[in-house]
This record gives C-alpha cells, sequence and structure tokens, in this order.
C-alpha cells in the first residue's frame, strides 16, 4: 500500500525547481550573474534616489583576478533582514514588492520576478551579501548552493557594510567562467550612471562598453518613454564598411545592454536609446524584451529620424572616404549609397544634399563610338550640352537584343548614350534602393537638369527603324535587313523577327546565300545556320511559322540586295 | 547519219542527192546498177524532203508572233528587205498577226485558196525575198509558181489539184539543196536579181544565222561588207573559211535573239552602226530567248513558269516590248507581277512600262510592286551616277 496521501495534491519538489531556475535552461549563459548584479545594485540606488533625488550614484564593480571574485557595491537603499527575507527567502517575491512599500518611495525596479539572485549561482557554489540599512542591523550573510534544497539556511557573518548600501561578492568557481563575465562586462555595462570598474590586482580600470558603434549623434525627437536616444550615423570606416542596409540601434536599460533592436532600410541609423523601465517592464522577460514588442515602438521613431540622419550621413562619408572615391571602395559600392537614399517627403532635403556630393562624381559612363566609355559625372552630363540623352540598360550584354542593337547604332552615331554605374549587390542587401543603377536614378530624379532623357529600350524599335530597315520576305515571319556596325551580331533574333546585319561580312553573306538559293525563309534558315549557328534554336523557333510556299524574290530585289552587300 | 553535230537535214540532202545523181550517171553510162542504196536513195530523199516541209510547216503562230512582233513594230520610216533561204512562214505569219504588210511577191488572195505570182516590187517599205522557197509555195504545171492559203507538205510525186480546173496541178516548189538550189525556172532568178539589187541600195546589211555556204549570200554579203556597215549575227561568232571576212562586224547572238530583242532596238535608234555598240558585251544565253519570250506571254503557262522565264530573260538582258509586258505587271499572281519588274529597265518601251509599273504599284495594296519598283530605281539611279573623281 502506498503511503501516499489520497486523493492526491499537487506537490512542488523545490529543490528541482530551484535547480532549474539556476540552470541554463533558464538562462542562457553565466553573463546573467553579472548582468543581474548591477541591475540589483541600479535598484537598490533607484530606490533610494526616489526618497533622496539629491544622490549621486555609486555602483563599484571589482574583478579580482587572484581571488576570482567579483564584487559589486552600491549606495543603494540597502536591505534589512525584513529585505533580506522576503527576496532571498521567497523566491518568486519581486523587488518591485519592495518598491511599492511607503518607505521605498515610488521607484520601479528592474527585477520582475525577484529570482534574479538565482542567476548568481550560475558561476558560483556561494556568496557573500553585506548591507547597510539605517535604523537596522548591518547584514552580513553566505549564500550557498545548498540552500537550494528549501531547508539550508544561510550563514551568517560578521557585516562589513557600515554606510548604507549593498555589497555583493561572487566566488566564481570556474576560471573560464571568470574570464568570461570579464570578457562580457563590456558588452553588457554600457553606460550605467555612476558606476565604476577596476580589475585586481593590477588595479586597471574597466570601462563600461559604451556605444557598439561611434556616431556622429543627430538630435532628434523621441517619446517620452525614450529617456535618452544616443543615435546617427557612424563615423569610423569599419562601420561604413560593414553596413547592411539597417538600422542598429542597441536597447539600454539604465545604461545595461538589453537587446539590439534591427530595422531593415532605415540605413546609417547606428547608436543606443534608453527606455523607461516603467513603459517596457511588462514586455521583459530575463534577457530581453518579449517578442517584438519593443521594434514596434522604437521603429516608427527611427523612421521619423532617419531623413534627418542620412542628411548628417552625408558629412560623415565625405570624413570617412574623403574625396578619392576610388581609395576605398569600388564606385559601385559608392553608389549604393547614393541609390539609398530615399527621395520622397522628409527625405527632399537628404537627397538634395547627396545627390550635390555626387553631382561631379564620375558615377556614369558615356558610351562613346566602338568599344570607348568615358566615366563621367552629372555635371559633366549637363555641360555636354545635348539635345537628347540615351539611357542605355545597366548590363547591355544581356539586354534584349533590339536594345543591345539600338545602344550600338546610337553610341556608333555619336549620340550621347549614358549607362548607370549598378549598385554593389553584397553591400546595403537590406536598405530599400531607388533602382539598381545610377541610371535609374538620372532617369527619374535629374530630369529638370539635363536635356531630355530617353531610356534606349523605350525608343529602340525606331531607332533601328530610322535605319531603312529592309523587309526581306513579304510573308512573316518577319525577316530585316539593317546596318548595325560592323562589330554587331551577323543576325539578331528580336521577338518573332529576325534581323541580318549588313554591316558585317556573315551577315552579307547571309543575304548573297539567300538571293543564291531564293528558297525564302528555308533559304534563310540554311545560310543563318553556317554564318550564325549560335542562335540556331531562337532562329529555328521564329522560322517555324514560315509560309508553305517559299517566298522566292524578284530578280529586281535580288539584284538590290545584292549591291548593297557589295 | 545525223550523229554528227555538223551535219543538219540540208547536209542529209546533199549527201542523198549525191546519191541519186550517181545512178542517174552510171545508168546514163550504162552502168551497171546494182547497190542497194541506189534503190532506197530516191525514197529517203522523198522522206527528207517531206520532213523538212512538215516540220518548217509546224511552225506555232504565237512563236512567230513573239518572235518578229516588237521589230517589225519598229519598222517605222525604214525600208527593209528581209531574204531569207529558210522555208518556214515565221514572219509572215509574225507580221499578219501583228497587221504588218509585208509583200513577198504573189498577189493577194482576195477569197481565193491560191495567190499566184505577181513579182516583186520595188515600192513597198518592208518585202520579202524567200530565195529558196517556202512551205507555202507551188510549181504550176504551167511553170508558174503559187501560193496556197491553207498549204500542205508534198514530196515525191504528190501533187495538188483544183476540183475547179481554174489552177494547174501543182507540185512543191521547195529549192532544196545543191543543185535545185541553182534551178533557173521562176521567180527564183527575179528573187536573185531583187536580192543583189537590194544590196547594192542597201544602207546597212545584216546577215543572220546563215553560214554563208549559199555563194549568192556569200557574194552580196561580201560585195555589203565591202561598201556599208555590214552585221555578221551568229551564236558561233565570225564565218570562217572561205566567208571569213575582216570587213564583217560579229554579233554573236542566236538568231532568235538578235530578231527579238536586239534588232527591235536598232530600228528604234536611227544610227546604222549603233548595233555594234548595243551587242558588244552581248553573251550568248544558255537556252532559247523565243521559248522564254513564249512562255511569259502563254496564258496556259504556271506563275511558276512564267517567272523563271522572266528571270533566264533578265539574267540574258532581253529587252521585252510592252506589249509583252503590260500582262505580266497585271497579272493575278504578285510574284509574276514583282518578277516582271525585272524586265522593265531593259524594256524596249522602258518609259511607258515603267509608268505603267507605277500606275499598278499605286493601286497594289500589298505594296510589293512598290518595293520592287523602288529598288529598281535605286539601282538604276547608283549605275547612271557619273563615277566619283578621284
Amino acid at each position: 500500500m502506498s503511503t501516499e496521501p489520497w486523493p492526491p495534491a499537487l506537490t512542488i519538489d523545490h529543490q528541482a525547481i530551484l535547480r532549474l531556475f539556476t540552470g541554463e535552461t533558464f538562462y542562457s549563459s553565466v553573463d546573467a550573474s553579472i548582468r543581474e548584479a548591477v541591475l540589483n545594485a541600479i535598484d537598490a540606488v533607484g530606490r533610494r534616489r526616489s526618497a533622496d533625488s539629491s544622490l549621486a550614484p555609486q555602483i563599484a564593480v571589482t574583478f579580482d583576478t587572484q581571488s576570482r571574485t567579483v564584487t559589486v557595491t552600491d549606495n543603494g537603499d540597502g536591505m534589512c533582514q525584513e529585505d533580506v527575507t522576503g527576496l532571498f527567502a521567497r523566491i518568486g517575491s519581486s523587488a518591485a514588492t519592495l518598491a511599492a512599500a511607503p518607505k521605498k518611495g515610488q521607484y520601479r525596479a528592474v527585477g520582475e520576478f525577484g529570482i534574479g539572485v538565482l542567476s548568481y549561482f550560475l558561476c558560483c557554489q556561494h556568496f557573500e551579501l553585506h548591507s547597510f540599512c539605517p535604523d537596522n542591523e548591518p547584514i552580513g550573510l553566505e549564500f550557498s548552493r545548498n540552500m537550494l534544497d528549501g531547508r539550508t539556511p544561510a550563514r551568517a557573518l560578521p557585516p562589513r557594510q557600515t554606510t548604507q548600501g549593498t555589497e555583493l561578492v561572487l566566488s566564481v568557481e570556474r576560471e573560464d567562467h571568470f574570464a568570461r563575465l570579464l570578457e562580457r562586462f563590456p558588452h553588457w555595462i554600457r553606460h550605467v550612471e555612476g558606476l565604476s570598474a577596476r580589475e585586481y590586482p593590477s588595479d586597471a580600470p574597466l570601462r563600461q562598453g559604451g556605444l557598439s558603434r561611434e556616431i556622429k549623434p543627430v538630435d532628434v525627437p523621441t517619446p517620452p518613454w525614450i529617456h535618452e536616444a544616443v543615435i546617427g550615423p557612424p563615423v569610423l570606416f569599419d562601420s561604413w564598411e560593414n553596413f547592411d542596409g539597417s538600422a542598429h540601434v542597441d536597447v539600454l536599460y539604465h545604461g545595461v545592454f538589453v537587446e539590439q533592436v534591427t530595422i531593415p532600410r532605415l540605413w546609417a541609423i547606428a547608436g543606443a536609446v534608453h527606455v523607461d523601465p516603467k513603459r517596457f517592464r511588462p514586455k521583459l522577460n530575463r534577457e530581453g524584451f518579449v517578442g517584438d514588442a519593443l521594434k514596434a515602438d522604437l521603429e516608427p521613431v527611427l523612421r521619423d529620424a532617419h531623413p534627418k540622419i542620412l542628411e548628417r550621413a552625408i558629412e560623415c562619408v565625405r570624413d570617412v572616404l574623403g574625396d578619392d572615391h576610388t581609395k576605398h571602395w569600388t564606385l559601385g559600392r559608392w553608389v549604393t549609397l547614393w541609390l539609398a537614399v530615399p527621395r520622397s517627403g522628409p527625405y527632399t532635403r537628404a537627397a538634395a544634399l547627396w545627390d550635390d556630393e555626387f553631382r561631379t562624381r564620375k558615377a556614369f559612363r558615356l558610351l562613346r563610338p566602338g568599344q570607348q566609355v568615358d566615366d563621367v559625372s552629372v555635371q559633366d552630363l549637363i555641360h555636354l550640352g545635348a539635345h537628347e540623352l540615351h539611357i542605355a540598360p545597366l548590363n547591355l550584354p544581356n539586354a534584349d537584343q533590339l536594345v543591345q542593337q539600338a545602344v550600338r547604332v546610337l553610341r556608333n552615331s555619336r549620340r550621347t548614350v549614358v549607362q548607370g554605374i549598378s549598385r554593389e549587390a553584397s553591400f546595403l542587401q537590406n536598405a530599400s534602393l531607388v533602382g539598381v543603377s545610377t541610371g535609374d536614378l538620372l532617369a527619374h530624379h535629374f530630369r529638370r537638369e539635363l536635356p531630355t532623357l530617353v531610356p534606349v529600350a523605350d525608343i529602340a524599335a525606331d531607332v533601328i527603324r530610322q535605319e531603312e530597315a529592309i523587309r526581306l520576305f513579304h510573308d512573316p515571319p518577319e525577316i530585316k535587313l539593317v546596318r548595325l556596325g560592323p562589330d554587331a551580331t551577323p543576325v539578331v533574333p528580336v521577338g518573332q523577327e529576325i534581323w541580318i546585319n549588313l554591316d558585317c561580312q556573315p551577315g552579307k553573306d547571309i543575304v548573297e546565300d539567300v538571293c543564291r538559293r531564293n528558297e525564302g525563309h528555308l533559304g534563310l534558315w540554311a545560310a543563318c545556320m553556317r554564318q550564325a549557328g549560335q542562335y540556331a534554336q531562337q532562329i529555328a523557333n521564329i522560322l517555324a511559322h514560315s509560309p508553305d510556299q517559299p517566298n522566292r524574290l524578284g530578280p529586281v530585289k535580288r539584284a538590290y540586295l545584292r549591291h548593297l552587300v557589295q | 547519219m545525223l550523229s554528227d553535230a555538223d551535219y543538219d537535214i540540208e547536209h542529209l540532202i546533199e549527201i542523198i542527192d549525191g546519191i541519186v545523181d550517181g545512178a542517174k550517171q552510171r545508168t546514163k553510162l550504162q552502168l551497171s546498177v546494182e547497190d542497194e542504196l541506189d534503190k532506197v536513195a530516191p525514197v529517203m530523199r522523198q522522206e527528207a524532203e517531206w520532213y523538212v516541209q512538215h516540220a518548217c510547216e509546224r511552225l506555232r503562230e504565237v512563236e512567230a508572233r513573239v518572235l518578229w512582233r516588237a521589230a517589225l513594230a519598229r519598222t517605222g520610216e525604214h525600208t527593209i528587205w528581209f531574204a531569207t533561204t529558210n522555208y518556214d512562214r515565221s514572219l509572215e505569219i509574225g507580221s499578219r498577226f501583228n497587221d504588218i504588210s509585208i509583200d513577198d511577191g504573189f498577189e493577194q488572195f482576195n477569197g481565193r485558196e491560191v495567190a499566184p505570182w505577181r513579182g516583186v516590187r520595188h515600192d513597198r517599205p518592208l518585202q520579202l525575198l524567200k530565195m529558196h522557197g517556202s512551205t507555202d509555195w507551188y510549181q504550176g504545171s504551167d511553170g508558174r509558181t503559187f501560193k496556197l492559203r491553207h498549204p500542205m507538205p508534198l514530196y515525191g510525186n504528190l501533187a495538188v489539184v483544183d476540183d475547179g480546173s481554174e489552177w494547174p496541178k501543182m507540185t512543191s516548189a521547195l529549192v532544196l539543196p545543191t543543185r535545185e538550189k541553182r534551178v533557173t525556172h521562176p521567180p527564183y532568178p527575179e528573187l536573185v536579181t531583187s536580192f543583189r539589187n537590194a544590196a547594192a541600195a542597201a544602207e546597212c546589211a545584216i546577215f543572220v544565222g546563215t553560214s554563208l555556204r549559199d555563194p549568192d549570200i556569200l557574194d552580196v554579203c561580201t560585195r555589203c561588207a565591202s561598201r556599208i556597215p555590214t552585221y555578221f549575227v551568229s551564236k558561233d561568232g565570225a564565218p570562217t573559211g572561205s566567208a571569213a571576212n575582216p570587213k564583217l562586224k560579229v554579233v554573236v547572238q542566236k538568231a532568235a535573239r538578235f530578231i527579238a530583242s536586239t534588232l527591235p532596238e536598232f530600228l528604234a535608234k536611227s544610227a546604222s552602226d549603233s548595233l555594234g555598240e548595243m551587242t558588244a558585251s552581248a553573251n550568248v544565253e544558255d537556252g532559247s530567248v523565243l521559248d522564254w519570250l513564249v512562255a511569259i506571254q502563254d496564258e496556259t503557262r504556271t506563275p511558276k513558269e512564267i517567272c523563271s522565264a522572266i528571270e533566264r530573260l533578265s539574267d540574258s538582258s532581253v529587252a521585252v516590248d510592252a506589249a509583252a509586258l503590260r500582262p505580266l505587271l497585271e497579272h493575278e499572281d504578285h510574284t509574276v507581277r514583282r518578277y516582271a519588274v525585272a524586265l522593265v529597265d531593259k524594256s524596249l518601251d522602258r518609259a511607258e512600262v515603267m509608268e505603267l509599273a507605277e500606275e499598278r504599284a499605286r493601286i497594289e495594296p500589298e505594296g510589293l510592286l512598290a518595293e520592287e519598283l523602288t529598288m529598281l530605281k535605286t539601282l538604276i539611279g547608283d549605275r547612271e551616277k557619273p563615277p566619283r573623281a578621284t
């Protein structure tokens, strides 16, 4: 027979639960212990300051390498036995409960569940707590991991704290944990007011982490729940080098890093925001914000600030990268920034500034006759004085054959043909760009300043027709004889048409062959296979619709064509 | 016997005549005639004679009309004597179907089937001298020469007898080779005399398709060459042997090509010495110009056949008149219309057919004729551009 009571009731295995809270299944790493220790100190100082606003906060963090201890002292409100009993003896009780007490003022604590102290056991078997609260006996206690059985009491120590405040001494059990805490200190502790840190025995000061990236701060309006926003474009080369097109803003909670918020498309925003605990406490768990709660609130703020930051960013670009745009970056990387500047509404001023910056940069290619290419700027294009500026597709070799040939015709006839510089695909991937090349900027944003802008793709067919294309056969599929220059291919499949280039010898040979055979489209097929086999499939597809009866050329037309190709 | 290309039906008859004559001479000398060939030779000669008449009489009307139309239409103010040793009636038929009057020395039929020889006149612009007779000439038993409206080939002892007894019995009057060429009975002496007189008075002489084997013709040719521009037209070039004559201006063309294309062009020009320039670069075409000319004017031909003929004519630079071109430019098949443009430039009536083509191009919805014409004009324009100064 079982001795367990029946019917059964819910029972709690305290030891198992406590071990759960001190394991890495609850906290992601031992980092939590230093973070929690500092946050508890901040809370203590905050509680005292809520009653005495003149108090200068003092929080000291000491890493003693020899004794492998981490000591955190504060001049906070200190704890009496009742506080300690309530906080430590009953796991789950919140420091917030203390804040609710009239004697503690209106300070809202960071700790939410009162289980933060358990994180200390992540790195140590025992820790000491020394605290002094006026009108109470000073306290000195050693908490050991054995207490997790729910029965073993803390061990009393001679109290060391003689002034109001608390001292916490974590005896780190493992050397690697100690090293990690030391290393990660500046990551977590960014900008805590009144906090100083040192390393013993070297007595070397430890700096707080500060900003992840050095920035040029921009004064932007912020809502009340942001205590402080230190944001702006980065100023160091590495930051620009590693741009990915998103805003990366550190969210700090009383100077302690909570998480980094990444918001796509808002490029050039870096820095940190200090958020109000009152707003975010319900949205915090032990290590960060729940879900996208913060991001949803922060994104509109950063979006509003973005135009102004981009206005400032141009100064950073100039400072960091200098005038010689090829010194550090490819032109493609340079123009990617330019292409990533939004241009509507609040961005008008930013866009104008960036345009001015790039006005003299040779971010375009002027396609000269043959294969000659000149690098030119917007300013150069304005000074060209051309009546029309033809904008060639960015990737000409992959462009429609019609467009390719039109570009060739235009440049060989000394018309002004400009090609943009393409964005660098791997750079600013998360930013939304206004186009894939500077040619798009020309076409859409410089129309007023430049001569008539005509994308070649829009007029390609007309350009070729102006070259007095001759129709070879009277029935479809249409076969046209055109002059595309000696460097063009002899055969150009264009949609459902085939063009024969009379300017090159293979093209002439095709025409001669067609005249000699005089078998209509069939003869053309045979001629094309000899002279332009690379287009076999395309030509076959087009000629599949040839008439049953061959279109024979009359003697005059044949004589004329032969005359043309001689 | 005809396997050698140097021989023709006239040679065959000459050979047969030689055999028959030899038999007669042996008989006269009372030598025995035992050779089998002597027995069959007269029959062979009759067969050959029949063949000549029959073959000549098979001349198609359309060929005669097409061959002579352009030249006859351009005789204009010229006085032209046509002398021929051919038996066929090509020129007579061609002139009749083109409503051109040529005097051949016979009276008019005037509703009769038979017209008697009247004699060569010398006051007609176009005169025909058939030096060796014609397939429609018959010799009357009374010694006179007649022409039948509906001739039939006769040979050997066959004769035509008139039921009404108005006309004598008639046999073939063809002057066949060798001995008979030298017959002296009418009207041949008169024809030879007229031929010689006309040549003596001519300003220009053209000998077309003759071997000059006939001594009368060779003699006249030699006399003409010494006095006036004299042309010798032959696909084989200058005559050789005894007929060779450096004064002759040789036109290397086939006879049909010359008559249908070159002669009309020549007649349209006034200068008698222009023929040499016109034909200086002429090549002898591979095929029959007459066949091609007939093909483009034969309504029963398929568009493909017509286009093929047009192409051959165009390639050979044959001048075609408006009468031949007009139906082509108005043909129901657009390919034929387009092909016809190829003949416009060289046409004997270029201005007229160009205007016609342009008119057709204006009303043709497909625009194909217009395109072809534009190309033609471009070609002509480029050809006529003065050479660029260097």
